[in-house]
């Protein structure tokens, strides 16, 4: 119990920490310790193999991902920060953002949605878990593979190949010469900063 | 006895182990390396074979100055070799050493072990990052690029092994092992891919490329010096073994064997895939990038599904 709280304190910290970062790499380093301590979590709640789940791929996989493409996108310029002194615009939306979580739950609390949960998988055992998900959640879980796989497609197509032809395409031909011309500039920009 | 005492003392077993395995593998590397190449390697800084070579490398190492780049993002550059140690560190918790001697018996072992390993690329993009220079940054990258793509197929080529023993406990794995055949020949796919990825994973040649000192001068670890860099070269080498006990306990029996202790066997062996992985670095040149991700995603991934696909078949159908 005492394990909980602590955690559960870590990870609003961090949580906090996502939203008042000035810049968005310690933003996202902020959200992987976010993540972890929710692996924690589950662990303190006997279910160490979601735990375990959880940091392989949320904190593992998918956050190597998002630091992937924000050194991609800034490998060439400098990150925007928010200027110090002012309280960033995100914290009154992730404020709002909290109160509607937080009324949420309370009200499924009440609605008794999380006894129903606690009654299916109570064990977090590997078998438990796998049994659940293709007896009972066989359904929901093969629709959000569906879901998965919709994105990915839809993420290939859009990206594939055809980058400069799918700008002119959506933005007139202008604005991909500009954006080339831009480029090559911060190339050039680059190599004269060595 | 008392369960705080005895995590103390496995979490001080486990750092001193630590830095034994660093003390005999810079060494190793050395040696291993001059034979490769016809040299002798080091010989005149004290004991046998210049074995005291890592003591001096290390004294060296303790002695330099510690520079810090002026731009640095200050924490993130502080505390990357420090993350990078986590999980170098947290991974002994599952390897099962004798036939009663695992730090914690984890039902998940082998979901502990990959999940925690998962992280050390953090702390390669901390590096990165942090050094804000851009040979770093690109060696972080690279690393991002290489460590993601081969995780997929080193994780699916175990699977294997876990469908025919039915458990993710290391320990029960290789007692499946003392009275069936090794799973390197019935699994001999899975162990393939699985020695290619473990490879790559550990960032040594031929798959090297994100720290490729002809062209990113250190990748990642540019602008670490001293202590610091000692550091990263721990948790390295580190990793090297505890990787290469992980296919040992997988593929190779663990501690199984005659006639020596278990524990014996389990470090002989795991020092003889090391050496191997020694033997291939010093032997083959550095493939290319786009080399790289070919063989990862267009052949290792197919064949890691295709061993599980087959593994499962000859289950049912058998």
């Amino acid at each position: 119990m005492i394990a909980f709280v602590l955690v559960g304190l870590a990870a609003v910290a961090a949580a906090v920490g996502v939203v008042t970062a000035r810049s968005t790499v310690h933003s996202v380093l902020w959200l992987i310790v976010h993540l972890c301590s929710l692996a924690v979590l589950y662990m303190t709640l006997r279910a160490s193999f979601l735990g375990l789940v959880q940091v392989l791929l949320y904190a593992g996989a998918v956050m190597v991902l998002f630091v992937f493409v924000l050194g991609l996108l800034s490998a060439n310029r400098q990150i925007e920060t928010v200027p110090r002194g002012q309280p960033p615009a995100q914290m009154g939306l992730a404020l709002v953002a909290a109160v509607v979580v937080a009324v949420v739950l309370l009200v499924g609390a009440g609605a008794g949605v999380a006894a129903g949960v606690a009654a299916h998988g109570a064990s977090g055992e590997v078998s438990a878990f796998g049994k659940a998900l293709f007896g009972p959640y066989l359904l929901p879980f093969e629709g959000t593979a569906l879901a998965l796989l919709t994105a990915i497609i839809g993420s290939v197509a859009l990206s594939s190949g055809h980058d400069e032809a799918m700008a002119a395409k959506l933005e007139g031909e202008t604005v991909a010469i500009e954006v080339s011309h831009a480029l090559a500039e911060q190339g050039a920009a680059g190599g004269e900063r060595r | 006895m008392n369960i705080w005492l005895a995590a103390v003392l496995k979490a001080v077993a486990v750092l001193m182990f630590l830095g034994l395995n660093a003390f005999v593998l810079i060494w190793g590397e050395r040696k291993v390396s001059a034979y490769i190449q016809r040299r002798y390697g080091p010989l005149r800084v004290g004991g046998p074979a210049g074995i005291f070579q890592s003591a001096a490398d290390i004294l060296k190492l303790l002695a330099k100055e510690d520079v810090m780049p002026g731009d640095a993002d200050r924490w993130l550059w502080l505390l990357a070799p420090i993350v990078s140690l986590v999980p170098a560190t947290l991974v002994y918790l599952v390897l099962p050493i004798g036939r009663t001697v695992v730090l914690q018996n984890l039902n998940i072992g082998l979901v502990f072990f990959s999940s925690v390993t998962s992280f050390s690329l953090l702390a390669v993009f901390m590096a990165g990052w942090g050094s804000n220079n851009k040979y770093s940054l690109l060696g972080a990258m690279r690393a991002g690029a290489q460590l993601f793509s081969y995780e997929i197929p080193l994780i699916l080529s175990t699977i294997g092994v876990v469908i025919v023993t039915g458990t993710l406990t290391l320990q029960r794995i290789v007692q499946y092992q003392t009275h069936h055949a090794w799973f390197v020949f019935p699994q001999i796919l899975g162990f393939l891919v699985f020695f290619v990825a473990s490879l790559a994973e550990l960032n040594r040649t031929p798959f090297d490329l994100s720290e490729a000192e002809s062209e990113l001068i250190a990748g990642y670890f540019t602008e670490y010096s001293g202590i610091r860099w000692a550091l990263f070269a721990i948790a390295e080498y580190s990793n090297l073994f505890t990787t290469s006990a992980l296919g040992v306990t997988l593929f190779l029996g663990g501690w199984h064997g005659p006639w020596l202790p278990g524990w014996v066997w389990f470090l002989l062996k795991s020092y003889l895939w090391v050496f191997v992985g020694m033997w291939i670095r010093w032997t083959l040149p550095r493939v290319r990038i786009d080399q790289l991700m070919d063989l990862g995603w267009k052949f290792l991934f197919p064949v890691s599904v295709a061993n599980i696909l087959g593994t499962a078949l000859y289950l049912v159908v058998r």
